[in-house]
């Protein structure tokens, strides 16, 4: 009996849909978007996009001799996509990935526009990634060109794409929870509000920003076909080009300011004494190294330096931390190697992503998403518990939930790094305590590996989950 | 040039400054006009055709009165 799914979150074009069988990923098409596809895939720069590893590789799927017939017979053709090894969602990215998916909309959009395509919408979740390279993978989205009409997708890529990045690049305000908060991006007039009149001096804000907040308000209760009436007046697509090309310039000049100071700190943050630092590395790449692993999550990553020991040995790491500070330069560093197997995301351990959109399906909270067979969790716990309060036990527990084998690190309350967060606080952490800790860890895994470092305060645990 | 360009639109977005929002209704017309003047010399050529009258009538200049200034068709 085959099995498939039909992916919950994918009803919002009603021309396509995409379903998962043993593992693939594929689409069924109706008929006006098989004309589509068709049209794409004799398109020079869809062919040169796929080998370059910018859009997701896509095919006619050949064999569907397994697929139910109650799939295939709904719809004209089936494609077939290769899957991405982890899925994430916008506001998980750091601005330097945000803005790196933004510049790939525009690219496509204006490598499409050459050829008499159009890509009509620009919702960032039509990007995944695959290590430190933005994929585009809502193949659909490329359709013919129709003359004289606008681009839909410009008030979307504002929204989801240009504000955040302007958030963050003009008001160091970090976009990541507003982007979680609404999913369809932050809408034009309430960003309008946000400005202060030194920022409508700045490039992109009074035509983007201001503009864009009036005329949606003026036009918002319009009786009149705005679309037939800009056609009718000669509106051309060398517009959308004019217009494309100046945002991908304008995007290009964003940059997070940030002081550099900030980030120098972080080499030296970590409060190891150098032995301690080489043994903890030590410990990890030998734990690494007893198997090959499919899927590592490390939580808590910060700078990567035990992603990159995890990845030595793995198929694919994602790397997670709640300071997109810290992300934002392991994104640069990585993609600097041109890093394909670690997935650096903006995450907060204590306030994971949830489930998100239409029947909190559409987007899908972080545990959904993988099964990983090892978790790092150093120099973590001690944030959990004592900083965002969450019970230890509970914690632990959490982690069993999530995967086969563990890696975590255990600081104990004699430590700087810990004094430091209790610190003007009552000590309320009974249960942040070393025996009642590797108590619960035992209730669940087995301890393979325990070590203590030089110090004292600090040890680690290597362990399996109890079959 | 980006200055008469300034000037022109705020001329016409000030008259319409005191709209409400019914964005909910159609949150894209809006956006589709502003693709005019972002649409570089051409794009500004159709948006003064279109909306010529209306900033004409600013001034009282042209073929007769504004109509009232809710109407928001764009003229032909």
């Amino acid at each position: 009996m085959t099995h498939h799914a039909i992916e919950p979150g994918s009803f919002r074009d009603r021309k396509s849909r995409v379903f998962y069988h043993d593992g693939a990923v594929l689409r069924g098409l109706g008929k006006d978007a098989l004309e589509a596809w068709e049209m794409l895939s004799s398109a020079k720069f869809f062919s040169r996009y796929m080998a370059e590893g910018y859009v997701i590789p896509t095919r006619r799927a050949e064999d569907l001799s397994q697929v139910d017939s109650a799939i295939t017979d709904e719809w004209a053709a089936v494609l077939e996509h290769k899957a991405v090894p982890f899925i994430s969602y916008p506001y998980e990215w750091c601005f330097g990935m945000l803005k790196d998916a933004a510049l790939l909309q525009l690219e496509l959009l204006l490598a499409a526009l050459e050829e008499d395509m159009i890509l009509k919408d620009s919702s960032a979740f039509n990007f995944q990634w695959i290590g430190t390279k933005p994929v585009f993978i809502d193949i659909p989205s490329f359709e013919k060109l129709n003359e004289g009409e606008p681009w839909a997708g410009y008030r979307q890529f504002c929204q989801m794409f240009l504000y955040p990045l302007f958030l963050q690049a003009y008001k160091n305000i970090p976009f990541q929870n507003w982007l979680r908060g609404n999913i369809d991006g932050i809408d034009p007039e309430h960003f309008s509000n946000l400005m202060s009149l030194r920022d409508f001096l700045r490039p992109g804000v009074f035509m983007h920003v201001y503009l864009q907040a009036k005329l949606q308000a003026k036009y918002g209760s319009t009786q009149a076909d705005i679309k037939g009436g800009l056609r009718r007046s000669g509106f051309h697509n060398a517009m959308i080009k004019a217009n494309a090309t100046r945002l991908q310039a304008l995007v290009r000049r964003l940059n997070w300011q940030r002081s550099s100071s900030e980030w120098s700190d972080y080499a030296k943050t970590h409060s190891y004494t150098d032995t301690d630092f080489q043994r903890k590395e030590a410990f990890v790449r030998e734990a690494v190294r007893l198997q090959r692993w499919g899927l590592v999550w490390d939580l808590g990553c910060n700078v990567g330096a035990f992603s990159r020991i995890a990845a030595e040995n793995a198929d694919y790491v994602v790397a997670m931390d709640a300071d997109h500070l810290a992300i934002e330069h392991l994104y640069h560093a990585l993609k600097a190697e041109g890093n394909s197997s670690i997935l650096p995301l903006v995450m907060n351990v204590a306030d994971p992503s949830p489930n998100l959109g239409w029947k909190g399906t559409e987007r899908k909270a972080l545990p959904l998403r993988g099964n990983p067979d090892l978790l790092l969790c150093l120099a973590l716990i001690h944030h959990i518990v004592i900083s965002a309060n969450i019970p230890l036990g509970d914690f632990v527990e959490w982690l069993s939930s999530l995967g086969q084998s563990l890696i975590i690190e255990f600081i104990t309350k004699e430590d700087r790094m810990v004094k430091t967060l209790l610190r003007n606080k009552e000590d309320i952490y009974r249960d942040y305590e070393q025996g009642y800790f590797e108590q619960c860890l035992s209730r669940a895994y087995e301890i393979k590996h325990r070590e203590r470092l030089d110090s004292g305060t600090r040890f680690l645990y290597f362990a399996r989950k109890r079959t | 040039m980006k200055t008469l360009l300034f000037c022109i639109v705020m001329l016409y977005v000030s008259l319409f400054y005191a709209s409400e929002s019914h964005a909910y209704l159609d949150p894209g017309s809006g956006s589709m006009v502003l693709q005019l003047l972002l649409g570089g010399l051409a794009g500004l050529a159709v948006f003064l055709k279109l909306f010529w009258r209306k900033l004409t009538g600013l001034f009282g200049l042209g073929k007769g009165k504004n109509n009232s200034s809710g109407r928001d068709t764009a003229d032909r």
